[in-house]
């Protein structure tokens, strides 16, 4: 009798397939607003997004394989919110005008934020290595940046077989955001001459819970097993470049379904899904000031 | 006795399949014009074409290997750039090349002499999987099957991801594929460099096997080739044109998926890259 219980239980189940939760909570949160100086603004140009990381983790160096999945959402979310402020009739100055003009001044795309520096990419405050050899260096001393929470500083992810490195923010506690460094933005817009600036980063990235599913925990042994999404949180600043005043700036998360047959195997996509969630909104809510992401 | 002869076997099986191995790449150079090449000095890298074919595989392609592909679409530029640097060529910012074709209104896909019966309003062909990613073709399969040398652009839409990837599709692999001169002298206007290097991804092959036991522990392969085509913003002319395969292979431990799939494609193309830069550079390849 067990038997057939079990047997019925299993044949229904795979019957039914694996059944997922929906992520329903991702939300956009407006900060600021000046409408009426954002309706002024004809041009805007799009800053290269920047990755930020957090180092208050108990590793060392952070997973590279979610580090590799934030700057995958960074590479493509320029012209993920390119597409959308122009389906929105806003259409952005390509981010390539903004990375020329920053290279032609010797600066990186982290020299557009303000942050503590101890080091030089010569001579870094820390480096540390993984036993993949990935290795993270930072200007900053890590036991010197916990003392101030609300500070950031900068570092060069190197991954083990990949030429050159990424650079990026380095955060020591959550929720904290990267801050423009208006002096250099108003140099950069001597040659892009916009009249505002989108400031975007990709703050976090995280795991959330979907649910329940019926699906392939261990090869061939089917059973429940927790599914994960990935959370991408992104904060938006849009800059006035006359006197650098903030006319908006947004948070936003998008969670990506957790509907990839091998989600290990992609953090990336996932994390790609979910960013294209999170700017949805965060355009919307730009535009409109709904907030909300339009309707399928 | 039985836990130490255990742990013995345990540790012989990760000694006996080893990390990760990179096969050599083999670059063969189509064409290498030395007076032409000894006339440029800038090099302005444009944005990294990838191309499907049909010859070996007709189904629907992979939506991760797609994500994969795209990964180096957008990642490689940035990296020859950085494999250039301290090379024959001073490079110019791989963006100055994708806002040149931006600011003239050509996709990457132009620059080739590519087949196309209609237009993305209503492509020639359009397939979709199961979970509703589709691949519109400006030509169909069938055409492209009688005249194997034909390219046609290809647009791919994952149903999950806000991006869209074109590129070109043929039914050979390895199509003699020819520039349009018109699109690049378009684009050359805009570009302060002597030459351009064009990047084609031919092909992407990643195979997974095992099952992440301790005896079939998971095992990934993943294959890699190129065109690089050096062409003079003078006259048109290509001053060098070579191609290479890379390979990547990679075993993972027991309950491990190992680096994912995009990391193991990047560091193929990288490999791969790398070899066909220190070719054009005059180095001759240097296979790991």
């Amino acid at each position: 009798m067990k038997r057939m219980v079990f047997s019925w239980t299993v044949a229904l189940a795979s019957l039914l397939g694996p059944v997922y939760a929906k992520a329903s909570d991702d939300k956009v949160v407006e900060i600021s607003r000046d409408q009426a100086a954002i309706g002024e603004v004809k041009t805007i140009a799009l800053l290269p997004i920047i990755v930020q990381l957090r180092f208050d983790q108990t590793k060392d160096v952070p997973d590279p394989t979610r580090v590799a999945a934030r700057f995958a959402v960074a590479d493509r979310l320029a012209e993920i919110l390119d597409q959308k402020m122009r389906a929105a009739k806003r259409p952005t100055m390509p981010v390539e005008a903004a990375i020329l003009a920053i290279k032609a001044r010797s600066w990186t795309s982290i020299d557009t934020c303000i942050t503590t520096a101890t080091g030089t990419w010569n001579s870094p405050a820390e480096t540390v290595r993984n036993r993949g050899k990935d290795e993270v260096t930072l200007l900053a001393l890590r036991s010197a940046m916990r003392q101030s929470p609300e500070s950031v500083t900068a570092f060069a992810f190197s991954w083990h077989g990949l030429p050159g490195s990424r650079q990026g923010i380095a955060a020591f506690h959550a929720g904290v955001d990267s801050k423009p460094d208006i002096p250099k933005l108003k140099e950069l817009n001597n040659k892009l001459h916009a009249d505002a600036m989108l400031f975007c980063e990709v703050s976090d990235l995280d795991e959330k819970d979907l649910g329940l599913t019926y699906r392939t925990t261990v090869p061939l042994i089917y059973g429940i097993e927790e599914v994960k999404g990935t959370r991408v949180h992104i904060h938006c600043l849009l800059i006035r470049a006359q006197d650098g005043a903030i006319l908006w700036e947004a948070r936003s998360t998008g969670t990506s379904s957790g509907n990839v047959a091998d989600r290990a195997i992609n953090v990336s996509r996932q994390a790609m899904e979910g960013a294209g969630r999170a700017v949805d909104g965060l355009v919307s809510d730009l535009i409109e000031g709904t907030g909300v992401p339009p309707k399928k | 006795m039985k836990a130490v002869l255990g742990v013995n076997c345990f540790l012989l099986t990760f000694v006996l399949l080893g990390p990760c191995a990179n096969a050599a790449d083999q670059v063969e150079v189509l064409k290498r014009d030395v007076e032409g090449l000894s006339k440029v000095k800038t090099v302005a890298v444009l944005p990294v074409i990838v191309q499907l074919s049909f010859e070996h595989d007709s189904h629907f392609p992979d939506g991760n290997r797609m994500t994969s592909r795209l990964a180096i679409a957008t990642g490689l530029p940035a990296m020859i750039e950085q494999q250039m640097k301290g090379g024959k060529f001073v490079v110019i910012p791989a963006e100055a090349g994708a806002l040149a074709l931006k600011e003239s209104n050509i996709d990457p896909t132009e620059l080739y002499s590519a087949h196309a019966n209609t237009t993305w309003d209503s492509p020639a062909e359009m397939l979709r999987n199961k979970s509703k990613d589709e691949l519109a073709l400006l030509t169909s399969q069938a055409d492209l099957k009688k005249s194997p040398d034909d390219l046609t652009p290809f647009q791919y839409k994952w149903h999950n991801l806000p991006a869209t990837m074109t590129g070109l599709a043929s039914f050979k692999m390895d199509p003699n594929a020819s520039l349009n001169v018109e699109k690049l002298r378009a684009v050359a206007s805009k570009l302060d460099a002597d030459a351009v290097l064009l990047v084609r991804v031919t092909d992407l092959d990643m195979h997974q096997s095992g099952n992440g036991s301790i005896g079939l522990p998971f095992h990934f392969r993943s294959r890699v080739n190129m065109q690089f085509t050096l062409v003079s913003l003078k006259d048109g002319t290509i001053l060098w044109q070579a191609r290479a395969a890379g390979t990547k292979s990679e075993h993972a431990r027991p309950r491990s998926l190992g680096s994912p799939q995009d990391r193991r494609a990047m560091e193929c193309a990288a490999g791969t890259s790398e070899v066909l830069i220190n070719d054009l550079n005059g180095a001759g390849a240097s296979g790991k």
